[in-house]
């Protein structure tokens, strides 16, 4: 009896975290849409879409999303059957190099980019206007956000679609070519069909996810008035008095939006599935390699080409950034300095507490998500519970959400009695759970799915109870997903900036280092900035190299 | 001394019924296997008397304990019943060494280290893996996994093995071997075996008595020898393979033969009292039917043409076409060989024909 106990305990407690986490901010996030001092009312809406910005903003969003998803289609989708499917060169470097992309903070492509392309003072444009007479690119516009996020979001399909493509079997694509197609017709036949649920999910995650993103249009269309959902909903919270009302209304506009896309698209893929190609990796046998002839050599010099510009060139610049003296890098050695890194260590104060907030969270984070996500996923998996489906879409539904538009409910949650979490890094670490939590039930599920359900059988017949089986059958072959997931969630809980700087309160005592990093950045101290990020991503490598490592050593000793 | 009784058991799925209110019992020291084509519900009583599924009705008793009872709502955990279970997919802990799997079940039931050592180089030794308890499972032959888990089975003596078709990934040699190994090992260990497997060879090499089932019910409870020669339902006659099954109708009767007609075939003379006309049916073993050039004497003849003729070495197989019947046979006579298309006599010897005359419970 006291199993059973102990079982029901922890179901309880992962259900009531799930919604309170999960579920109940939206909840207050369509109650603060809907109502003001006098109770029930649609003025809040009317006021948004009197507003004379609006229209302009919501078509900004649009033309921001449907671009930057477009432009990740374009780059991601070849690569990912290149890399899979065909006999290009460097595959691994390709592979590697968009997995480290993925996982980069998303203000370094934007960052590196001004000093290449800003109007006035950046590099290629410079050059051009000097040798050529004509600027190539003014990156604060449309353009410039569309390229820069693209050149992120490629990552997101290519990781998405490459995935799949790996565990499916390439025995579609043999008999293709037995059959006699040629190399180019199975690919567009068969291969690009057999890809087809992938590619719906990336597309509609890849609008999703730039809805989301913040750090690119803030950084990009701030300084020039170009406002799309996330900067609009910051700009609301950070006006005199805070507009909190309508960015709620914003943000019930837009997570509406998301579902009713992902809707149609489950319809689309007939998968109904939440974020069913959202797991990182995938494992494959023997893939058939089809012959690109010396197309191979072009194909591979296109991924590396990429490779450099979405993640070596922005890399190298941000660190010359953070090492030279003036804003805006000169070829002399007299411009390199410390100088920056000296500020950042020394002089920046409050360095320690974001350092601290910053592997507290992150930490905390992927902790929970583990936890919370491991149990899910059991009782998804393993179990007959009634409801199990209905908690899993609970812990799940907050991926078609977008990220800028759920910290708003979280604000609207937290910001009054009973609990007044607002401006503690609780509130931070309930939004970074809500937004990781898929994440981790996926994962998990996926490490259920594969763990036979015998193995755990074997161990009841031997005599073992349920606590017996978790901690040494089961738990045991999960390991490398836990730690899998535990590497995902910290690195991106460390990059992440919309969150700590949606809801620090703009106090000193909750910001983390990516909230310091845009600060500073607002403040145009460049070389401080970039410098402190250099030091981030130091940070997150040395906590990602040793256990990347580990990683890929257990899916060798998998086969 | 009965080690397992089941009684009036059933287990439905939504509305589909895979176990329809089984009783049986095997004895202590027994081997019985559980036979029937795949999907008939062997595998759910197995995990039925397990405890891995819950029944809906009826009663289990283990060493005379009752485990399960469904009216008294009764179900002692899978992990309290004291039992040792084979998995079609082996099962084996990837992440544990041979000696940990084996030692598994002595460190839940917390003995003492000196006694897990025995007892796991003792189970080593009966499975004759002596010397491989460093490996881990993925440095082993399917055959050597195989013997792990029943090894780890073994280790802890339980008072019932369970096995669930444990031989059915290995391939055709390794099985054969594996067959008489598992009967040493019962030698050896006298432990009581219920052993679920769809291949009739296997049953008939392994176990003291087979039940055979179809559709989530028993149809016959033998010995290997009186299922095979003495099948008491046409489903058994033809499940224990070999068997050709005609279906007809008695149209002649009297006390000790009936005349059954067979459509397309023609009337066939049998043993066994009828006492009413209705429909029967007739199994003959292939190599029972004996064939000729000429018209041989007695009861039983057929004329039919040779449709296929396959030289086996130590046989000939025939698909013999007696009006629109299609006969298997065998001829172990492999002198004589006969070419499609010729001309055959056909007789079906009335001692070797069985019948099972309809609604009198299958038995002929
Ligand atoms: N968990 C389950 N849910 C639904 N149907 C099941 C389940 N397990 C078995 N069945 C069904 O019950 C029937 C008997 O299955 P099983 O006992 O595995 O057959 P066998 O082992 O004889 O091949 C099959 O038709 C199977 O589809
Ligand atoms: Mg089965």
């Amino acid at each position: 009896m006291e199993r059973v106990n102990s079982k029901n305990i922890i179901w309880t407690l992962t259900v009531a975290a799930v919604l309170i986490i999960n579920v109940y901010p939206l909840f207050w996030l369509l109650w603060g849409s809907f109502t003001g001092p006098e109770g029930f009312t649609l003025k809040y809406y009317a006021e948004l879409f009197n507003k004379a910005d609006f229209g302009r903003m919501f078509k900004n969003t649009w033309v921001y999303a449907l671009g930057s998803t477009l432009l990740a289609l374009a780059i991601g989708i070849p690569m990912a059957i290149a890399v899979t499917r065909t006999n290009m060169p460097f595959k691994n470097f390709i592979r590697l190099g968009s997995t480290i992309a993925f996982v980069s903070p998303p203000w370094l492509n934007a960052m590196a980019y001004i000093f290449l392309f800003s109007p006035n003072s950046g590099f290629v444009n410079v050059f051009t206007d000097k040798y050529l007479g004509f600027k190539i690119l003014n990156i604060y516009s449309m353009t410039g956000m569309v390229l820069v996020s693209g050149l992120f979001l490629y990552s997101y399909v290519f990781i998405t679609v490459s995935g799949y493509l790996e565990s499916i079997d390439s025995s579609y694509e043999e008999a293709s070519v037995v059959s006699g197609a040629s190399k180019l017709s199975t690919i567009l036949r068969i291969t690009i069909p057999l890809a087809r649920p992938s590619i719906v999910t990336a597309t509609i995650f890849s609008l999703i996810m730039s809805w989301g993103m913040f750090a690119t249009p803030a950084i990009l269309g701030i300084p020039v008035k170009i406002y799309v959902f996330a900067t609009e909903i910051y700009m609301l919270l950070n006006s005199f008095p805070p507009k909190i009302e309508l960015s709620a209304v914003v943000a019930v506009i837009f997570s509406a939006l998301a579902i009713f896309i992902w809707f149609l698209s489950s319809k689309l893929s007939r998968s109904e599935d939440i974020g069913k190609y959202v797991t990182i990796g995938g494992k494959g046998g023997k893939k058939i390699e089809i012959d690109l002839g010396p197309y191979r050599f072009l194909m591979a010099g296109g991924g590396i080409l990429l490779i450099f510009s979405a993640l070596i060139m922005p890399y190298l610049i941000v660190l010359l950034m953070s090492l030279s003296k003036t804003w805006f890098f000169e070829l002399s050695w007299n411009n390199l300095t410390l100088a920056n890194y000296h500020y950042v260590l020394f002089e920046l104060s409050n360095l320690w507490i974001y350092l601290k907030n910053t592997l507290v969270l992150a930490v905390t984070v992927s902790l929970g998500v583990i936890v919370i996500g491991t149990v899910v996923s059991y009782i998804k998996v393993r179990t007959r519970i009634k409801y199990r489906r209905h908690l899993e879409i609970a812990a799940m539904y907050t991926i078609i959400v977008p990220a800028s538009a759920f910290v708003i409910g979280i604000i609207w949650t937290w910001i009054k009695p009973p609990l007044v979490l607002y401006g503690t890094l609780w509130l931070i670490f309930l939004g970074q759970m809500s937004r990781s939590l898929p994440f981790g039930v996926r994962n998990c599920s996926d490490g259920f799915q594969q763990i036979d359900v015998s193995l755990e059988e074997a161990a009841r017949a031997c005599g073992s109870t349920w606590r017996k089986i978790m901690t040494s059958v089961t738990l045991p072959l999960m390991k490398y997903i836990l730690l899998g997931t535990f590497v995902l969630t910290f690195l991106s809980s460390a990059r992440d900036l919309l969150t700590p700087l949606f809801l620090a309160a703009g106090s000193a005592k909750t910001m983390t280092l990516s909230v310091a990093i845009y600060y500073l950045w607002g403040e145009t101290r460049i070389g401080e900035s970039t410098a402190l990020s250099i030091m981030l991503i130091l940070l997150t490598l040395i906590i990602y190299l040793p256990l990347q490592k580990v990683l890929e050593r257990s899916t060798d000793l998998d086969d | 001394m009965t080690e397992v009784k089941v009684t009036n058991l059933s287990k439905s799925f939504g509305s589909f019924k895979a176990v329809k209110n089984l009783s049986f019992q095997v004895s202590r020291q027994e081997v019985v296997c559980l036979l029937g084509p795949s999907g008939c519900g062997k595998s759910t009583l197995l995990r039925c008397i397990a405890g891995l599924e819950i029944p809906d009705g009826g009663t289990i008793e283990i060493g005379g304990e009752e485990v399960f009872n469904g009216d008294s709502g009764l179900n002692i955990p899978t992990e309290s019943r004291n039992l040792g279970m084979v998995f079609q997919s082996y099962a084996i802990w990837p992440h544990m060494t041979v000696f940990d799997n084996v030692a598994y079940g002595l460190k839940v039931r917390r003995s003492s280290k000196n006694e897990i050592s025995d007892r796991v180089q003792k189970a080593l030794k009966t499975v004759k893996l002596e010397g491989f308890e460093k490996r881990f499972p993925s440095q082993l032959s399917g055959g050597q996994q195989q013997r792990v888990v029943l090894a780890r089975c073994l280790a802890y003596s339980p008072r019932l093995l369970l096995l669930d078709e444990p031989l059915a990934n290995l391939d055709a040699r390794l099985r054969d071997e594996m067959r008489f190994e598992l009967r040493e090992i019962h030698e050896k260990t006298r432990t009581t075996m219920v052993y679920v497997t769809h291949d009739q060879g296997e049953a008939m090499a392994i176990s003291d008595r087979i039940i055979v089932m179809n559709e989530g019910t028993i149809i016959q409870i033998g010995t290997p020898h009186q299922i095979f020669e003495e099948p008491s339902h046409p489903f058994v006659a033809r499940f224990m393979g070999d068997n050709n099954v005609l279906e007809g109708f008695v149209s002649v009767f009297d006390s000790c033969t009936v005349a059954v007609d067979v459509p397309g075939l023609g009337s066939v003379r049998c043993r066994g009292p009828a006492s009413r006309p209705g429909s029967a049916s007739i199994s003959i073993r292939s190599k029972h039917i004996v064939l000729s050039q000429k018209r041989p004497d007695g009861e039983n003849t057929f004329k039919g043409i040779v449709s296929r003729s396959v030289y086996l070495g130590d046989s000939i197989e025939y698909s013999v076409l007696v009006g629109e019947t299609s006969l298997r046979v065998k001829s172990l006579n492999t002198s004589i060989r006969f070419m499609p298309g010729e001309d055959v006599w056909v007789q079906l010897n009335i001692e070797n024909l069985r019948c099972f005359l309809e609604g009198s419970d299958g038995k002929g």
